[in-house]
């Protein structure tokens, strides 16, 4: 049994969420920025309204009193899209010294966008970000110039949504990353029922009657409360139009601030646990990201494709592929919880080390595994010393490398080392006997080089639309 | 191979070849040839080669290394007694080639070969500005057009040899972050030469070597656009026993349905289970079991021997199952004396380009609550039920019509996206329907 489905089924048995990592592995800024919204189902170009800010007790809320206006959503957007832009606005860099990631002079500060599950970041960033990119602040019909300006924003942060950012968090997700519940995958896309799950299994019930958390509406608030509030705009709008929008935003608030509350309850949640060693250099690299979107940004180049060119999506496969196994790895090596489930699939071996052979060239091992370790011969696994163990080069963490070559009679594991402490003066990052050790198939992060050519080759058409 | 017997299965392969090296003298730019399972691809890929070598060299791209080994072994074999000579291209990491077999990891040390071998990761590493002529894809239906795209431009004319029905490239990352951008990286190479160059001469080889007459004519129907026929008649294959006392009701059953039909479904009661499903296991190893006890023999044309354990081959849809099922199969057969890992156990993408004499299948749908698009892909079960040259027993719990009858199609439509010529939806009720005749039931 994976181990997931042995979380699940413990999950159900208690009748509570059950721990699925025991670090953090998402960074939490000091100040992030949650948005929860609905737009009008089947219509993701026109919002309802929006709850957003910094400020868990007082969030803004505007409230589009007829959402199929256009001339109205757009004024009521410009709100948000002026709250955004001044949020992301702190975080810019002064200078262009940014360009380096490991230069550490950059200030680990980045903006972070909150939301409640992937749904809503989709639409946000990816469907509203497209919406509001290309508008503009003059000619026939001029929008306010804050939000092509938001709208580049929120393509930069629709972006960054690849395995292992921080700048955006749809939080159902980073809650199943961390806790196991008792229902379907599916049903964990509602925030207030994972949330019952993990803090307070008694009021499941309740959470699962609880308003959705958006993008979309329940139908039957659709039916009721929206419907009333768009006609009080109707009768509003002519008499006292300072006032018209008043009723959609009552009830707006009303709907949304429970997912509001969730949504802090869940990052209170997560800054609970201990951070992920690693979370620190993914978020690093997510402030680098960041940094490059406003020089591109205030060098007036901050460009963004209707439709990507097919090397762009080819180079993004390329880099989906090693951002996932980049964040596997990390989580494993940071986190024994997460480790434990491949220890569990029989990927990687825990064990206690029986004997150290240091007199042959390379050094052998031989560990007797808690469970079986039924790799075959051959099968290349790593070491990660404790840290303190080097103090040779501190930037880089030291990493053995060795080969399985064989099970003794007693299910005793043997390994040859074959990277990393061959030398008499690296011995010392072996294990002695005796210790606890955990060999995985993670090991140091491999680069390569990319072979996508410059051009596209005469087997591929070329792309139709040259526009950006 | 005389393409004077008009009409035999072999005159109509023949042609097909002959058809495609027509199109190469004719300057074709890029042909691609469809080869059902077992209708003799890696012969016509050596063949082929093998033609046009001693004029110049000759590069062939697989999609993993266990591919290239195994063509270069096979090329180095029939290459034995000419002047031709098979390099193999590898990565600069720890490698050792097959021996007897020039390896290395720099093209130019391998000038002296006229036919070389390497996955299509390694080519991509090969210097822009080294040029063929033709280049010869191997299995254009995994090789991606990711990959495609960073091998292309040094083959001036490409052969692109694959199998349709095979299982399609995949991917770690998260699909619909792709598919979102409007365009599928991982469309097969064949099919992105196909949608540049509609007009792409394409040739059906016509004839499976490997699946008997009843394997053919089910799996064709159930997971082909265009059909096949296999290549040796009902009569030239066979399994046979000897007639015995029953022993055990439905196993008996199990394998005297699999013998005359060369298809039987064994259906456990309906019931939903994770994938390990322990019963399934438990009944696979029966199956397994029972054949090795019942003295089978195989009949091929004018041979007939004994089953051996090597000639039976179990395949799964997910790694967990393996384990399951190799250590349960491993304990089986120490208690009847056979060595472990002699019976073959894998999950359908690694037994994607082998045969064996029976296989045992464990339907991907088996047992489930949902029909996701993983386990409805068409190529996945078609792996599974063309392994075989004499028989294939499928085992499933019941159930599966009506899950793929209730379970709604959840999965995105994306733009841009090429409809597959299979559905896989219809390919798993076809395949159902065709079994339904040859099926025992456990526990009825």
């Amino acid at each position: 049994m994976s181990v997931d489905v042995y979380l699940g089924l413990s999950a159900i048995e208690r009748g509570r969420a059950v721990a699925r990592a025991a670090r953090r592995h998402v960074h939490l800024a000091a100040e992030p920025f949650v948005v929860v919204g609905y737009h009008l189902p089947g219509d993701p170009g026109a919002p309802i309204g929006l709850l957003y800010g910094t400020r868990r007790e007082q969030p803004t809320v505007i409230g589009v009193g007829e959402p199929r206006d256009p001339k109205l959503r757009f004024a009521q957007l410009a709100q948000f899209a002026m709250a955004l832009n001044g949020y992301v606005a702190q975080f810019v860099q002064p200078s262009a010294s940014s360009r380096r990631p490991q230069d550490t002079r950059v200030r680990m500060g980045g903006p972070q966008l909150i939301v409640a599950n992937q749904a809503t970041a989709q639409w946000l960033c990816d469907l509203m970000g497209r919406r509001l990119r290309y508008l503009r602040s003059e000619g026939d019909w001029p929008v306010h110039p804050s939000l092509p300006t938001a709208g580049a924003h929120l393509s930069f942060f629709a972006g960054q949504r690849v395995p292992g950012s921080s700048l955006v968090l749809p939080l159902t997700e980073v809650l199943a990353q961390h806790w196991t519940t008792g229902q379907l995958a599916a049903l964990n896309a509602n925030i207030a029922s994972q949330l019952a799950w993990i803090s307070d299994p008694d009021s499941l019930e309740e959470a699962e009657r609880a308003l959705p958390a958006g993008p979309v509406p329940d139908p039957e608030w659709e039916a009721l409360e929206l419907h009333d509030a768009i006609k009080a705009y109707g009768k509003l709008v002519e008499s006292r139009p300072a006032q018209a929008n008043r009723p959609m935003i009552q009830a707006i608030d009303e709907a949304l601030r429970p997912s509001w509350q969730a949504c802090w309850h869940a990052l209170d949640l997560l800054a609970d646990l201990p951070p992920a060693e690693r979370t620190r250099d993914r978020w690093s690299h997510d402030v680098h990201q960041w940094n490059r979107h406003t020089e591109r940004v205030s060098a007036g180049t901050a460009y963004f494709r209707k439709r990507p060119k097919q090397l762009q999506v080819f180079r993004y496969l390329t880099r989906l592929e090693r951002l996932t196994a980049d964040l596997n790895r990390e989580m494993a090596l940071d986190d024994p919880l997460i480790m434990a489930g491949y220890v569990a699939s029989g990927e990687a071996l825990s064990g206690d080390v029986v004997a150290v052979d240091l007199s042959g060239r390379p050094p052998r091992l031989q560990v007797r595994p808690h469970l079986p370790f039924l790799r075959p011969i051959g099968t290349d696994v790593f070491w990660h010393p404790p840290q303190a163990a080097d103090v040779r080069s501190p930037g880089r963490p030291p990493v053995v490398s060795l080969t399985m070559t064989g099970t003794t009679t007693d299910g005793d594991v043997t390994f040859n080392v074959t990277a990393g402490a061959i030398q008499k003066k690296l011995h010392h990052r072996l294990p002695r006997p005796g210790q606890q050790v955990v060999f995985s198939p993670f090991g140091p992060r491999d680069y390569h080089q990319d072979t996508l050519p410059a051009e596209l080759p005469w087997t591929h058409a070329d792309d139709q639309d040259g526009e950006r | 191979m005389t393409p004077q017997d008009g009409g035999s299965p072999a005159a109509a392969h023949g042609a097909a070849v002959d058809r495609i090296w027509q199109l190469f003298d004719d300057q074709a730019r890029a042909i691609v040839v469809n080869s059902p399972p077992g209708a003799g691809k890696s012969t016509l890929v050596q063949r082929t080669a093998q033609r046009l070598a001693p004029g110049s060299q000759i590069p062939i791209i697989t999609q993993t290394n266990d591919q290239a080994d195994d063509l270069v072994r096979s090329l180095a074999r029939s290459l034995a007694n000419t002047t031709l000579a098979v390099g193999r291209l590898h990565r600069a990491d720890r490698y050792s080639p097959p021996p007897g077999i020039p390896a290395s990891n720099k093209i130019e040390d391998l000038d002296n070969c006229q036919i070389v071998v390497a996955p299509a990761d390694k080519w991509a590493y090969v210097k822009e500005d080294h040029r063929w002529d033709i280049g010869i894809i191997d299995e254009a239906y995994q090789v991606s057009s990711a990959h495609l795209v960073r091998i292309a431009a040094r083959f001036d004319r490409l052969l692109l040899v694959g199998d349709p029905g095979q299982l399609s490239p995949f991917t770690t990352a998260e699909e619909a972050a792709l598919r979102a951008t409007g365009c599928w990286p991982l469309a097969t190479a064949a099919g992105t030469v196909l949608r540049t160059y509609p007009t792409t001469p394409t040739v059906e080889l016509p004839i499976s070597w490997r699946l008997p007459e009843s394997g053919a004519r089910v799996v064709a129907d159930s997971f082909y656009a265009k059909p096949f026929t296999a290549g040796s008649t009902a009569d030239e294959r066979g399994l046979w026993t000897p007639i015995r006392a029953a022993r055990d009701g439905h196993l008996d059953r199990v394998l005297e349905t699999a013998i005359e039909h060369g298809w039987c479904l064994l259906e456990l009661p309906e019931a939903l289970l994770p994938r390990t499903d322990p019963e399934c296991v438990e009944a696979i190893v029966d199956v397994v079991r029972h054949l090795l006890l019942s003295r089978t023999h195989v009949i091929d044309s004018d041979t007939r021997r004994p089953l051996r354990p090597a000639d039976i081959a179990i395949g799964v849809t997910h790694r967990d199952q393996r384990e399951r099922i190799r250590a349960r199969i491993d304990e089986a057969c120490a208690d009847l004396g056979v060595p472990p890992r002699e019976i073959t156990v894998d999950t359908a993408n690694k037994l994607q380009g082998r045969q064996f004499e029976v296989v045992v299948a464990w339907h991907p749908l088996s047992g489930r609550r949902d029909a996701s698009a993983f386990h409805l892909e068409s190529g996945r079960l078609c792996v599974l039920a063309s392994r075989h040259r004499q028989a294939c027993i499928v085992v499933a719990r019941a159930g599966i019509r009506e899950q793929l009858d209730a379970y709604p199609h959840s999965e995105p439509v994306w733009l841009g996206a090429t409809t597959p010529d299979i559905d896989g939806w219809e390919a798993n009720h076809r395949f159902l329907d065709h079994l339904a005749d040859h099926s025992v039931r456990l526990g009825a």
